[in-house]
Formats: structure tokens, C-alpha cells, sequence
């Protein structure tokens, strides 16, 4: 699984528009013209660099434009939904405290459940940029680890990590990728003792801590079977289908056009046939990541391809042909 | 060459402000460049008696491509050239043709471009809820988008119309009083004033 983590280059990395995909998305409808001066004015705030620090929230990316952030993902139409209920649900126990209403504390740890890019990850920074706007998180910022990051090696060592961690997330979402992983080692392994510590931490730092365990769906199912204390600690689980190929391409498209880029139509074809084949075998199908190294390679083909020529126009600076993307899918 | 650019809702009134108001600072006749989403240009010299038939409509989405025009602006006794741009308006809901949501992203391109921002509103509206002119949220992202820019003003229009007065209060209440004029584009009133604004920023 090496290239779960740790991606090279964000396909979306969060708030990061150009002023070009805003009036792109204006245009097609995906955006009203009111919320896209929203985002203009963030990005002209930020003078051309990034909006978003890597996971870290900003005060300037207000509610609205973490929901067009949210809404510009392809696909995930049931984590959107998601999200609208806990908005409201938020907002609601805010009204029912006004009016001295008994509360139910806000539980809002989560499991993630797909394989790998289905976009777990970039949900989880949005999530945890929307909380820190709805007031739930102080912070928002999140802190991914895996095994390795809590799991010590001799008694005790693995509490003393554990807790290093979860004081680096406090605030924010502490976001554990395979978290199966923990419950590898069976009774004598020390993921036992980190899971506990993490448990603990949860009740610790209820209104300071957003929990999310992520992973594969089979694995995960079978992890909270195996700990049945756990489950009802998460009551939100959220399912992370695989794309389908439309969205796949779709996301492909959003990619090159963010990079001033296009494909021409047999290299969308190409494209096409290569996802519909790594489909049907069933191997990394519906992997958004896989799309982005295919895009990527293909842009460096593309550059190798121009590189030698005399002369080039700007249309083909702009244009992948189909045998960019031939060559990018074979590797 | 400073640009200052026109924006506001639908049907406030920005086009026959742009005419009135050039007309009003000296120039001949109304030479524009108006260039459609997809690039095209074309330009055309007109009287501007032709232009208000031709280019001011009653109903909204009048305008649907960019119009430009350069203008030599008077300063004192000098003049100096600025480029004066005319956009599509603007709604607060997506909008169902694909083609005025073209000319609508082109709109905010141009926000994106301008040194100087001429936000109308349309003050005898501003209370009619339903209708797509009616100041609202728009407005609001409009105004805080805008105010970064050398030069930021709301342009109150339709003056003339009943009602504005009331309209006019209840936008110095939202948007702030210091960075509003009343005019009316039709009878060419507060133009002193906008020219006065124009001018200390060119």
C-alpha cells in the first residue's frame, strides 16, 4: 500500500480554488455567483497562494466556504448529507440550550469505511474545518496516524505515544488510518494498550476531541466486531463508496482544468476504457488516486513529448492526447 | 489604464448608467467593445440616443456579454484614460441558461480584474423580496469582495422612483454609510458626486 500514503500532490487540497475553477463552476452550475465572490475575495485575501494551510483551519474560510469546498467533491453525495444533518443537529441543540432544554452531549466520533482514495482523508480535514466553524472544535486542524505513530515497543511505551498524539490533536480530529491495524498483534500486542488509552482519551476530552477511525470495509467490520466496547462509542459511520467511472472522469476533467490543462476527446476515451477494464478485474477500482497519478504522469509525458519541439502552440501546451494517457495508464 | 467596473444584480440599471454616465463626462458618442463569454469581440460606435434603444431593457438580463469602453476621464483640467466595463448581472440562485451563467462567471472575472468598483443597487426595490433586482444576500458578498479595491462605491439608482428613500435607509443600514451615493442613471443625478468619487482614485 504504498502509495496510500503521504500523496504526492493533493488532488483537491482543501480551499485550494484558482479564481478559474470558481468561474468554471459558476458556469455550470455548480455554484451560485454570490458564494463565488465569497471565494474570490479568500483567495485574493490569500494573494495567490494557497487558501488553506495543510490541515490546519483558517479564520477566513468561513461556513460557506467549507460547504463549497464540500459540495465541489465529486460524488459523496450520502457524506453531504450527512453533514447537512449534523449542521442542523448542532444548530439545534444550540437553539434547545438557549432555551434550557436538556442536551445531549454531542457525540461525533466517526468510522470511515472504503478503500483506499475514496476521499476518507479530504473529508476528514473538511470535517474538521466545518466543526471548528459550527463552534464544536476549537481548532479543527487534523492529525493522521497510523499504527506506527502510537505503537510503542516496550510497556508503557505505547500509552506515552498514544498520548503524545491525542495532546497533538486536541482541538481537532485525530484521524487513524487502518485502524484494524491496532488489533493486529491479538492479546499480547501493544495496539491493545493504545486502543484503551485512545478509548480513555474519548471520554477525557469529550468537547475537545473528534475521533475517526478509517480503513477498509471488510477489516473494519470485523475490528469493531472483535471490540464490541468500541462501536458504540462511534455513532456515526459513514461508508466511503468507490467511484464510478463517470465520477472518476469527472474528477480527471476537474484535475486538468485546475492546471490549465485538457484532454482531448480520445484521450477521455482512453481513459475511459482503462478504468471501465481495471473495473471489471476488480483490482483498485474506483480510486480517485489512482486517477491522479494517471493525470499526473500523463502531464509529464505530455511535457517530455513538447519538450524537443521547436515550436509549440498554446493549444498543444493545453491538450493530453490519447497517447499521453496510454502511456500514463501502462505506468 | 485604471478599470472600473459595473456590477450589481439584474435590472438595477448598470447599462444606462454606463451610457448616461460617459455621456455625462463629455464623450461624443458611445464606442464599445463588448465581448461575448467565449471570446469573441466585436466593436461598434454608437449615438447614444441608438445605444439607450438598443443596449437598456425593462426587463432583467438586458445585457449578457461584457461592454467595454475607453473613456478619457476628466481630472481637473488634464484627462486621463480609464477603461470603463459594463458586466451581466448578477443573482443569487443559479441560473437555469447555461449561457447568462457563462456571461455571469464573466462578471465575476471582471470584479476580479477592476481598480475601481461601481456596485448599483436598485433602491425603489430593495423591499420587494421576490423580485431578482431586490437587494440581498449578493449584495452583502458583493460589498465585502469589493471593499479590498482601490476604489469601492454603492451607487444607490432608480432615486427617481417611489420608495427609495425607505430603500436607500434600509442599505445604509446593511452596507454601511460611508460608501454610498444616491443617483438616478435615468434623470443623471449624483453624477457629480460619482465623477468626484471616479476621479480622486484615477
Amino acid at each position: 500500500m504504498a502509495d496510500n500514503k503521504r500523496p504526492v500532490v493533493n488532488l483537491r487540497p482543501p480551499g485550494f480554488y484558482t479564481p478559474d475553477d470558481v468561474y468554471k463552476m459558476v458556469q455550470s452550475g455548480q455554484m451560485a455567483p454570490g458564494r463565488a465572490l465569497v471565494h474570490l475575495e479568500a483567495f485574493d485575501k490569500g494573494q495567490g497562494r494557497r487558501l488553506a494551510v495543510r490541515g490546519e483551519a483558517r479564520d477566513d474560510e468561513t461556513l460557506e466556504v467549507v460547504l463549497a469546498e464540500l459540495d465541489a467533491l465529486v460524488g459523496l453525495t450520502k457524506v453531504k448529507d450527512l453533514v447537512r444533518e449534523v449542521q442542523a443537529f448542532i444548530a439545534i441543540q444550540q437553539r434547545r440550550s438557549q432555551e434550557r432544554l436538556v442536551n445531549q452531549p454531542l457525540v461525533l466520533h466517526m468510522i470511515f469505511k472504503g478503500n483506499p482514495g475514496t476521499g476518507k482523508t479530504t473529508v476528514a480535514r473538511i470535517f474538521g474545518k466545518l466543526f471548528r466553524q459550527l463552534g464544536v472544535l476549537p481548532k479543527g486542524h487534523l492529525v493522521e496516524i497510523e499504527r506506527a505513530d502510537i505503537v510503542g515497543e516496550y510497556i508503557g511505551h505505547t500509552a506515552q505515544k498514544t498520548r503524545e498524539q491525542i495532546n497533538k490533536a486536541l482541538g481537532g480530529i485525530l484521524f487513524i488510518d487502518e485502524a484494524y491495524s491496532l488489533a493486529r498483534g491479538g492479546e499480547k500486542d501493544f495496539g491493545k494498550e493504545a486502543i484503551d488509552t485512545l478509548v480513555k482519551a474519548m471520554e477525557d476530552h469529550k468537547d475537545e476531541l473528534i475521533l475517526i477511525l478509517a480503513g477498509y470495509q471488510r477489516e473494519m467490520e470485523s475490528f469493531l466486531q472483535a471490540n464490541t466496547g468500541l462501536r458504540s462509542r462511534f455513532p456515526i459511520q459513514i461508508d466511503f463508496p468507490d467511484y464510478r467511472v463517470s465520477e472518476l472522469l469527472e474528477i480527471a476533467d476537474l484535475m486538468l482544468s485546475q492546471r490549465e490543462y485538457r484532454m482531448a476527446p480520445e484521450a477521455t476515451g482512453g481513459l475511459r476504457d482503462y478504468l471501465r477494464r481495471t473495473q471489471e478485474v476488480g483490482e483498485r477500482r474506483g480510486n480517485a488516486r489512482k486517477v491522479r497519478n494517471i493525470i499526473e504522469r500523463a502531464i509529464r509525458r505530455h511535457a517530455v513529448r513538447l519538450a524537443d519541439r521547436p515550436s509549440v502552440s498554446r493549444e498543444q501546451l493545453m491538450l493530453i492526447t490519447g497517447a499521453d494517457i496510454e502511456e500514463a495508464c501502462e505506468g | 489604464m485604471k478599470r472600473i467596473v459595473i456590477l450589481g444584480k439584474t435590472n438595477v440599471g448598470k447599462t444606462l448608467f454606463l451610457l448616461n454616465f460617459t455621456e455625462y463626462l463629455g464623450a461624443k458618442d458611445f464606442t464599445v467593445s463588448i465581448r461575448r463569454p467565449g471570446g469573441a469581440t466585436n466593436s461598434e460606435r454608437l449615438k447614444f440616443r441608438e445605444a439607450r434603444e438598443r443596449l437598456v431593457g425593462y426587463h432583467p438580463h438586458k445585457t449578457q456579454a461584457r461592454q467595454e469602453m475607453d473613456l478619457e476621464f476628466p481630472l481637473g483640467k488634464g484627462r486621463q484614460l480609464v477603461k470603463i466595463v459594463d458586466t451581466t448581472g448578477l443573482t443569487e440562485a443559479v441560473h437555469g441558461q447555461q449561457q447568462l451563467r457563462a456571461a455571469m462567471a464573466d462578471s465575476l472575472r471582471a470584479a476580479r480584474e477592476a481598480d475601481i468598483v461601481l456596485h448599483l443597487i436598485d433602491a425603489s426595490m430593495v423591499f420587494c423580496k421576490e423580485s431578482p433586482e431586490a437587494m440581498g444576500e449578493l449584495d452583502i458578498q458583493l460589498a465585502r469582495f469589493a471593499r479590498s479595491k482601490d476604489g469601492y462605491v454603492v451607487l444607490a439608482n432608480k432615486m427617481d422612483l417611489p420608495g427609495s428613500r425607505r430603500g436607500l435607509g434600509r442599505i445604509k443600514e446593511a452596507l454601511g454609510e460611508e460608501y454610498i451615493i444616491p443617483i438616478s442613471a435615468l434623470r443623471k443625478q449624483g453624477f457629480r458626486e460619482v465623477r468626484r468619487f471616479v476621479a480622486g482614485r484615477v
